[in-house]
């Protein structure tokens, strides 16, 4: 049994080692990356041994910002849904998904469930000013307008002065921000994750 | 135990085949999305929507209602003072009205009230296709703003046809001449080709353009992609490039709860009770972005006014006129 389990660290290793070698930029990335998760989520370490990787949340979210992690992105957590606001926000606040999450609903194993919107918090935005149209002297606040947290976003003269605490991570800025490159991108920093399965 | 260079070999050949199958599969499913591929394009050349007209009146009328509580009353009485809607849908068949819908909040939003009595009257002069049309602010869902600011209830028992553009909508490719910044724009042809398009706005400060009035509610004619390349090309041109390409029949700005000093979303809610309306959509938004200034305490509310820059860019490109000596404002 001992000897079974060994023998399995040892080929993932050796399968993540081969990555390593033949896939270069990507492996950096490795051995996994902090992603943004679905609202509701599990602490990571519980998140991960209770998400089976079967996608459902991904399917059935109604904005489609859910995508499963690359494998470039972390063996571990290969499958496993992430928010991507390049493709949508998550409306899990002042959206479609207040009340009801097809994303929780379909969670067979609850690695993700149900919280108040006053209480979701994936995570933060962070800005690239040189990227950013109002930094460089355009008119924009883009971010501030479809921002739909009071004071997450505050403009001071004409630029955008962003608050992390205050941000919840939906991704609406990110998504809307005009640029490209764009000048935000969303990170799991301040996330709150759910302690225990109710 | 060891594992012989053959296999190791095996192992990551299978673990790169898998990655690159993986992406291959991904793309499958998961295909980014591109509102553009997914709808049916035509393409209009050299095109506004409508004409400027010939032997224009040498003033503009501007209506204004203030004081009127009940915002049926309101929309009734400010298209009324203006000569009634008879006069602007004349014999025409299709009417859209665009009314601003941009986020799913009623203080942010032209009331739907306001919206019902104007379909109404339009109904009234004869009419048979009145359509209310919007998209909303990126990241937003339109038919789900509609239904939290209560348009989907107050419209429909009316019978009237309320569509989310960004789900429902078409795309027209217009190259326009003469504009200050966009020469070909993708617009909902259901705003392009309306007889008649009449844009309903809710009366609001706003963060990058000012004032979102009459004009800058037009924003939603077009869709998601346009509206992020008009901040990359410069906010006040292409708000006037849009107002110069749409120039609508009708403005009427709601003003029932004026939203004054931050916006669009989240200002200080002022209750003024007040309408404006005008067939020149630039002095419907010159004056009521006076009211809105006014509200705020400003000192001289006309010379504030004439500051916002799309004002300037929009006269310039004839979509109407803020010389107050020829705009006679009519009052109840
Ligand atoms: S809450 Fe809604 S938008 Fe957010 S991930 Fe779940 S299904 Fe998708
Ligand atoms: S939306 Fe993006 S470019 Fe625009 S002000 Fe915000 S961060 Fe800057
Ligand atoms: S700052 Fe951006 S990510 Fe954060 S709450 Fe506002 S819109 Fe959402």
């Amino acid at each position: 049994m001992r000897q079974g389990i060994r023998r399995r660290d040892f080929l993932k290793t050796l399968v993540a080692a081969g990555i390593i070698g033949s896939l270069g930029g990507v492996a950096k990335l490795l051995p996994y990356r902090r992603v943004v998760r679905p609202p509701g989520a599990l602490v990571e370490e519980k998140f991960l041994s209770q998400c089976t990787r079967c996608g459902q949340c991904i399917q059935t979210c109604v904005t489609g910002t859910l995508v499963p992690c690359s494998l470039g992105e972390g063996l571990l957590i290969w499958g496993t849904p992430r928010v991507d606001p390049l493709r949508a926000p998550c409306e899990a606040v002042a959206g479609r998904c207040e009340i009801s999450r097809p994303c929780v609903e379909n969670c067979p194993t609850n690695a993700l469930v149900y919280v108040e919107p006053e209480k979701v918090k994936m995570g933060s935005v962070k800005w690239i000013k040189e990227n950013c149209i109002a930094y460089r002297g355009g008119e924009c606040l883009v971010c501030y307008e479809v921002c739909p947290i009071d004071g997450a976003i505050t403009p001071r003269r004409g630029i955008p002065v962003f608050h992390s605490g205050k941000c919840i991570g939906c991704g609406r800025c990110v998504y809307a921000c005009p640029p490209e490159p764009k000048a935000l991108y969303l990170v799991p920093d301040g996330e709150r994750r759910i302690e225990t399965t109710r | 135990m060891k594992v012989s260079r053959r296999r190791a070999l095996i192992i990551i050949a299978t673990a790169v085949a898998g990655f690159l199958g993986y992406k291959y599969i991904s793309s499958i499913l998961y295909p980014e999305r591109d509102e553009r591929a997914e709808k049916e394009t035509s393409v209009e050349e050299g095109a506004t929507r409508r004409e400027a007209e010939v032997g224009e009146s040498k003033y503009s009328e501007v209506s204004v209602v203030r004081g009127v509580r009940d915002p049926r009353l309101l929309a009734r009485k400010v298209v009324e003072q203006i000569g009634g809607i008879e006069k602007i849908v004349g014999n025409k068949d299709r009417v859209v009205i665009k009314p601003n819908v941009g986020f799913p909040s009623r203080d942010a939003v032209a009331s739907p009230e306001v919206v019902a009595e104007i379909a109404k009257m339009v109904i009234e002069a004869g009419v048979s296709e009145v359509i209310v049309a919007e998209s909303s602010v990126r990241g937003y869902v339109t038919s789900f703003c509609f239904e939290k600011t209560k348009y989907y209830d107050v419209l429909k028992p009316l019978g009237i046809e309320v569509i989310d553009l960004k789900e429902q909508g078409n795309i027209r490719t217009v190259k326009a001449k003469n504009t200050l910044k966009l020469g070909e724009v993708d617009v909902y042809e259901e705003t392009y080709t309306a007889d008649i398009l009449i844009s309903v706005a809710k009366m609001k400060r706003h963060v990058s353009a000012d004032v979102t009035l009459g004009i800058k509610n037009l924003i939603g004619c077009f869709p998601d992609y346009e509206k992020g390349r008009f901040h990359r090309e410069g906010l006040h041109k292409c708000i006037a490039d849009i107002a110069y390409i749409l120039k609508p029949d009708l403005v009427v700005i709601d003003g029932s709860k004026a939203m004054t000093k931050h916006g669009p979303s989240g200002g200080v809610m002022v209750e003024a009770n007040t309408a404006v309306a005008s067939t020149d959509p630039l002095a419907a938004d010159y004056i009521a972005a006076k009211i809105l200034f006014e509200l705020e305490g400003e000192e001289d509310p006309a010379a504030r006014a004439k500051k916002v820059k799309y004002f300037g860019y929009a006269e310039q490109l004839g979509v109407g006129t803020m010389d107050e000596d020829k705009i006679k404002v009519v009052t109840g």
